[in-house]
């Protein structure tokens, strides 16, 4: 049983963690929920000696310390997975599994890797660097080490952003039989209320840093909802736009398109996308959709076929001329490679905007302030600014003519409401003839905001997929690598052989 | 012919040996994370004191010891700054490097055109007989079998034990590393030492066995920074940046020979060749970077094969500041 007594976190002024008291009984699954910054990695982290707790105290194994350190969590078996898997890509499998293990010489560790994988009905290669291995397979491997390391407290960070929703079936079932039948803890944080409701024993709420409820079953969806975000949270997102019929000439079309990345090329691809169309990109990381947006944009190269847009064929995909012919494109990785961290808000949209040194001011409150409802100081610098506000920066300096807008994650690291607000935009966008191509991790997100869903498998387009059609289970067995005749039937074989039929609508 | 020949490749691993001995201590160094810019001083100043040292006590072995010494107390001082109190890697070592020179000259004005003992040669019995090997190894300087046992031992130690795990580790990512209970800046610290006390034993090599002596300049200016590029030339492996040290050893010493062979060219071109030849070598090395490289080895399974291992990473939190205190 651990017992965390009055934790406080302050990072400056920031209390990610005000005070929190908590019970945690063996054999129960615990579901953390709570909005962005409401302080639950903070408390994890706490919990699992990653970080030190500016005060309270701790009783782990009837024994009362102030903080933990990662050897001591460990020596009381408590093991943290990250949402990032917190491994070394470049070192071999064997390797992350023993690294911080006591001694043990190669053939001992790869034995115990292969038992444990027959377990939990794993597959490992021992000498295969963990860069090669799918985020889900790194976090499996996360797992099998901490319950090596006799973890009986398994805290789980978002653990199934990036894995489908098969593998996700597993590992749920996983913690339910290590939870049930071997008596461990679990602690789930989570965004999707929908984990929670199904896994959990008890809801523990945070917001602003408080541990605001526990919910025990049954539970009240609406009154837990109301918990996480306060009065906010109120009105379903929208769907996607209606889509008009806009003549004959796509928006975007790549015919016999070979892409080419640092570490793989993908194609000869054919695809068209109409104006107005929300085109969704899922499959499992590595699986190409990285590289399709890069190659859309000319961030990576195209070495043969072509790209059109809107009829007009744009030779050798040169990023500037792609720009300047309305193509835009939003990194997932907003900090490092879409803002200046440096600079102020003002100056990005001076940058941005140079034609408004005049009324850079009033320009800058109806671009910002009015359209985006982006409240931050005007010198605030970018990196001071939350997740959402970077978010919404980013989004206001898009010019208004760009045509074709490429995003990956477009709500990454955003909670409900600045991600409703983020889709309420971009639908806005589309309404008015801009086509969206997207990519993101959560499939819910895709199948809510695509027409049309392009599902990658192994480094190719395995199949294109109508709004009608796209269902979980459908999108996650053609990720999962399922034959798309099987899935979609003998209609859609053709669609998927060509990577999407010209025009998209029919 | 065999015996010219013979010759040529036992001054080439003479005059790779402290480049070698210094590459794998940068190796191991920027393996941990931590830059050590400070090399060329440290490898000036552990000379002046190893002969300083193996003058005044006649014992050129303490002489080496104390070169050690010194590099390692370079590193620690780059090491201390550097890790614990967070400060640029890459300013203090630059700052060190000009201050380890500065202080090398000064001190050692007194020891200036001394004559001193050095190293002298190892003989093994029974080698000296051999056809080949024996010019070459039969009776040599031990700073050579020294850089060679140091290329075995550093490539064991990171890849077959324990403790190189750990090494790469923390190289590769501080964050995980503190996870799982390693503690990275001590960890960090002792690879520094190490890196360290390996480049002042090269140090101790030039003024005890390749160039022996002491003066300004002492014929080893250079030689540091020449090393930090052969560290990226090796691609942070031993066994290959050890290849890349000998390699540039030879364009040095063949240039000698080539010299008497094209008298019309004047001597300097000798010189200075070998260091535009390292960057095209570095650029040739590399060229799996290039676009059309890139396709045209996805299109020919051999060179795939080849690319895949020849593929040069930097460890990937090279340089960066870990603060355990700040958590993950």
């Amino acid at each position: 049983m651990i017992v965390l007594q009055d934790i406080h976190k302050h990072y400056g002024r920031v209390r990610a963690n005000d005070g929190i008291s908590l019970t945690l009984e063996p054999g129960r699954i615990y579901a953390l929920v709570g909005e962005n910054g409401a302080g639950k990695s903070t408390l994890m982290r706490v919990l699992a000696g990653h970080t030190r707790p500016t005060s309270g105290s701790i009783e782990i194994s009837g024994q009362q310390v102030a903080f933990l350190t990662p050897t001591l969590a460990r020596a009381h078996g408590v093991g943290m997975l990250y949402q990032d898997p917190l491994d070394f890509p470049a070192m071999p499998v064997w390797e992350n599994f023993q690294l911080g293990a006591p001694g043990r010489t190669k053939r001992e560790v790869i034995d115990v890797i292969g038992e444990l994988s027959f377990r939990l009905d794993a597959c490992f290669l021992p000498d295969e660097t963990v860069s090669s291995l799918t985020v889900g397979e790194r976090q499996l491997l996360e797992l099998l080490r901490l319950l090596d390391l006799g973890a009986t407290t398994l805290i789980l960070d978002v653990p199934t952003t990036g894995i489908t929703p098969v593998q996700k079936r597993d590992l749920f079932d996983l913690l339910m039989k290590l939870a049930r039948e071997e008596k461990h803890t679990i602690v789930l944080v989570t965004h999707k209320l929908t984990e929670a409701l199904e896994m959990a024993d008890a809801i523990l709420v945070m917001r602003q840093g408080a541990l605001v409820s526990t919910l025990t079953p049954p539970y009240d969806e609406a009154r837990l909802v109301q918990l996480m975000f306060g009065d906010a949270a109120d009105g379903e997102g929208e769907g996607v736009p209606g889509l008009s019929d806009s003549g004959p000439v796509p928006r975007l079309r790549l015919d016999d398109a070979l892409m080419a990345g640092p570490k793989y090329s993908m194609g000869p691809m054919n695809f068209s996308a109409r104006p107005g169309e929300c085109i969704g990109l899922a499959g499992l990381d590595g699986s190409g959709q990285e590289l399709f947006l890069r190659g859309l944009c000319g961030l990576d190269r195209m070495p043969r076929g072509t790209l059109s847009l809107d009829g007009k064929a744009q030779p050798g995909n040169d990023f500037t001329a792609l720009r300047s012919a309305g193509v835009h494109f939003v990194p997932a990785d907003r900090l490092g490679l879409a803002l200046f961290p440096d600079l102020t808000l003002r100056e990005h949209i001076q940058l941005t905007f140079p034609g408004h040194a005049a009324d850079m001011d009033a320009f800058y409150r109806s671009q910002c302030v009015e359209r985006f409802n982006l409240r931050a100081h005007p010198d605030t610098r970018a990196s001071e600014l939350s997740g959402g506000n970077q978010q919404r920066l980013l989004l206001s300096l898009i010019h208004d003519d760009a045509s074709l807008l490429l995003m990956e994650h477009p709500t990454r690291g955003l909670d409900a409401g600045s991600a409703r607000q983020v889709w309420a935009h971009l639908n806005d966008r589309c309404r008015a003839g801009a086509t969206l191509v997207f990519f993101s991790p959560d499939l819910d997100e895709v199948l809510d905001h695509s027409h049309r869903v392009v599902v990658f498998y192994d480094r190719a387009i395995a199949a294109v997929v109508d709004r009608a059609q796209a269902t979980t289970e459908v999108v996650g067995a053609l990720m999962a690598g399922k034959d798309p005749r099987d899935v979609l039937g003998e209609t859609a074989t053709g669609n998927s052989a060509t990577g999407g039929g010209p025009g998209g609508g029919r | 012919m065999t015996d010219t020949f013979a010759l040529t490749l036992a001054g080439i691993l003479m005059a790779g040996a402290p480049l070698v001995l210094a590459t794998l201590g940068e190796t191991l160094t920027e393996k941990a994370g931590i830059i050590n810019l400070s090399l060329d001083g440290s490898i000036l100043l552990a000379a002046m004191a190893a002969f300083a040292v193996s003058v005044t006590f006649d014992s050129p072995w303490l002489g080496v010891l104390c070169g050690m010494g010194v590099g390692a107390a370079i590193a620690g001082v780059l090491g201390v700054i550097g890790i614990y109190l967070g400060q640029s890697q890459l300013a203090v070592g630059f700052i060190l490097t000009l201050l380890a020179r500065d202080l090398a000259y000064f001190l050692g004005h007194s020891f200036s055109r001394q004559p001193g003992p050095d190293l002298g040669l190892w003989t093994i019995p029974g080698i000296g007989t051999i056809p080949f090997i024996g010019p070459i190894f039969g009776s040599q300087s031990p700073v050579i079998h020294l850089s060679l046992a140091a290329i075995f031992l550093c490539w064991w130690w990171m890849y077959r034990t324990e403790g190189g795990m750990r090494l790469r580790a923390v190289g590769e990512s501080p964050r995980a590393a503190f996870g799982r209970g390693i503690r990275v800046r001590l960890v960090r610290l002792y690879y520094c030492l190490a890196g360290g006390a390996l480049v002042g034993m090269a140090g101790a090599a030039y003024s005890l066995a390749v160039k022996p002596g002491w003066g300004r300049p002492q014929g080893c200016e250079g030689a540091g920074w020449i090393v930090l590029a052969i560290v990226i030339f090796g691609g942070w492996n031993p066994v290959r940046a050890a290849l890349g040290a000998f390699f540039f050893a030879a364009l040095q010493v063949s240039g000698i020979y080539l010299q008497e062979v094209f008298p019309s060219i004047p001597a300097p071109v000798f010189q200075v060749a070998p260091f535009p030849i390292m960057i095209l070598t570095l650029l040739a090395v590399n060229m799996g970077r290039v676009g059309w490289v890139q396709d045209m080895v996805r299109r020919n399974p051999v060179l795939k094969r080849l690319s895949q291992s020849w593929s040069i990473e930097a460890p990937a939190a090279l340089g960066q500041d870990f603060d355990p205190r700040k958590g993950l």
